[in-house]
């Protein structure tokens, strides 16, 4: 079954495109990287996604429906934002997500807290219940909204550059993690970085964003010199190692 | 004391403006838009003196131009660049045309006193009745609106995925914050709006760990605050604004030591 479907999708901001023509499938239970530049529109792509970004009816379908119909199914990561400030605990932060789009006074019933124990349970994070967000690590955080992302049962998860403010040993764990939620709920997910060497031996697909095109595949057949400048328009040279991948310009 | 009419009439308007001040304040911080708040008080000026200027209540007129100014400032949206300058530019430009319809309606000064350093000792039962109404009707609207405008202020980018309209939320917000500070006006002044509005509220965000907590408790410390400074006026013949705002930030300052005491208290037991 395919979670994600696109036909000769554009996507503009404004009288911008961002992106053209873009026709791609991804089916269930695929860990897909997006790869691209600054400003390539990774961000914006997952925002149609997500029905932020409006366009043209039935282009995107998320799980057989529209983007906004298929919003209680979406688990999604935004980019990083500053939490340190805030001093709430990791328990009352992601429970004003529950309901959250409805009107009314911000109280849980008891099934709303067992569901948060029960997220914060696989991710192994229980003791983040009442650790303040001030008081937090970046990588706890991370697992946080990861428990966040969780409510509600989605099929997808669309992660937006989740390890932009990790060091090495976070990224390791969260992805070890993220593997690991994947296999046990059968979940798609969709991660956007700039660096996709920490995801080589795990992600089955990657999409490669650039030039108002957008290209999907398996790392080998995508991650290549030859489709790389095809797409950005100039020459890029991409050096395969055994577990790394490093994408130069030639000029 | 409490046996004067005038003073009985103090308390009732002070604590009702002290609990919508908590209330809205401490939504104010969470969403970082202190500035904002700040400047719709500055706008309210302008709206005050112009209303003088042609025979109608100040109040109403503070009401309708801090009100268009919050709608305003929300339309914009909190992604504008360069949203503070604006702000600001928009700040000074309506204390600049309140002091020209003042030019032009210099019979009451003291009325204007007022205005700019609040006389809660001066609201009459008219002014009272006006600020119980606002009041309800902050309290309703809260009722309706506190679930999806405390997602938004804390997850923005993940509320607006999940369907809450970010630009109806700023909208709706500011138009509260409006109210509240034409009411807040009656008791500490436009100048002193903040010491009501902002000091309770980041207490509350510095102590507190869960929102409600943080809501009551920035609800008590504005009312708290409130009487305190009329006791205090009272008992040394000085304004209460000024006990007001000087509560405010004795209060903040106690806060901030009490809050870096209990981090590095954290981070000794943390090491042991």
């Amino acid at each position: 079954m395919n979670v994600i479907e696109c036909q000769n999708l554009d996507i503009r901001l404004g009288t911008h495109l961002i992106l053209s023509r873009l026709n791609l499938q991804i089916q269930e239970n695929q860990f897909v990287g997006i790869f691209g530049p600054n400003g390539s529109g990774k961000t914006t792509f997952m925002k149609a996604l997500l029905g932020i970004i409006p366009c043209s009816e039935n282009k995107i379908k998320i799980l057989g429906k529209t983007p906004v119909k298929a919003r209680k199914q979406i688990g999604y990561i935004p980019q990083y934002r500053e939490m340190e400030s805030f001093r709430l605990k990791g328990k009352d932060f992601i429970a004003t997500s529950i309901h959250g789009h409805k009107l009314g006074l911000p109280f849980l019933t008891k099934k709303d807290l067992y569901q948060i124990d029960n997220v914060l349970d696989q991710v192994h994070a229980r003791d983040l219940a009442f650790t303040p967000l001030s008081e937090m690590s970046g990588g706890q955080r991370q697992r946080l909204l990861l428990a966040q992302a969780l409510l509600g049962n989605p099929k997808l998860i669309i992660m937006d550059e989740p390890f932009s403010n990790l060091d090495p040993k976070w990224v390791k764990l969260i992805l070890s993690l993220i593997k690991e939620l994947q296999a046990q709920r059968k979940l798609t997910i969709l991660l956007s970085t700039h660096d996709l060497n920490p995801l080589m031996k795990i992600m089955d697909q990657v999409i490669c964003i650039g030039n108002q095109q957008a290209v999907l595949g398996d790392v080998d057949r995508v991650m290549t010199s030859e489709v790389l400048s095809g797409l950005y328009g100039f020459p890029i040279e991409v050096v395969k190692t055994d577990q790394h991948l490093f994408v130069t310009t030639s000029c | 004391m409490f046996s004067l009419e005038f003073m009985q009439t103090a308390f009732i308007a002070s604590g009702i403006v002290a609990i919508i001040c908590g209330l809205i304040g401490y939504f104010l911080l969470i969403r970082r838009e202190a500035f904002a708040g700040h400047a719709l008080s500055h706008v309210g000026f302008a709206g005050a003196t112009g209303a003088s200027l042609v025979g109608l209540s100040p109040f109403l007129g503070l009401l309708l131009f801090s009100l268009c100014a919050g709608g305003l400032i929300g339309a914009i949206g909190p992604k504008l660049k360069d949203r503070d300058i604006a702000i600001g530019l928009v700040l000074s430009t309506s204390m600049g045309l309140g002091l020209l319809f003042l030019h032009f309606y210099t019979r009451y000064a003291s009325q204007v006193t007022g205005l700019l350093f609040g006389n809660i000792f001066a609201v009459n039962t008219q002014t009272l009745y006006g600020l119980i109404i606002l009041s309800i009707i902050c309290c309703i609207v809260m009722l309706f609106f506190m679930r999806p405008l405390l997602f938004a202020s804390l997850q923005p980018d993940l509320a607006e995925a999940k369907g809450v309209s970010l630009r109806c939320v700023s909208i709706l917000f500011l138009a509260l914050v409006a109210c509240v500070t034409a009411a807040c006006v009656q008791v500490t002044g436009i100048l002193l709006t903040f010491s009501l509005m902002v000091g309770p509220a980041a207490v509350a965000r510095q102590l507190s760990t869960t929102v409600w907590r943080g809501v009551f408790l920035s609800i008590f410390l504005a009312v708290a605050e409130a009487w305190g400074g009329i006791i205090i006026a009272w008992i040394t013949d000085y304004p209460v604004s000024f006990w007001i705002s000087l509560l405010s930030f004795v209060v903040y300052l106690v806060s901030l030591l009490f809050s870096k005491n209990l981090s590095f208290y954290k981070k000794i037991k943390l090491i042991n």
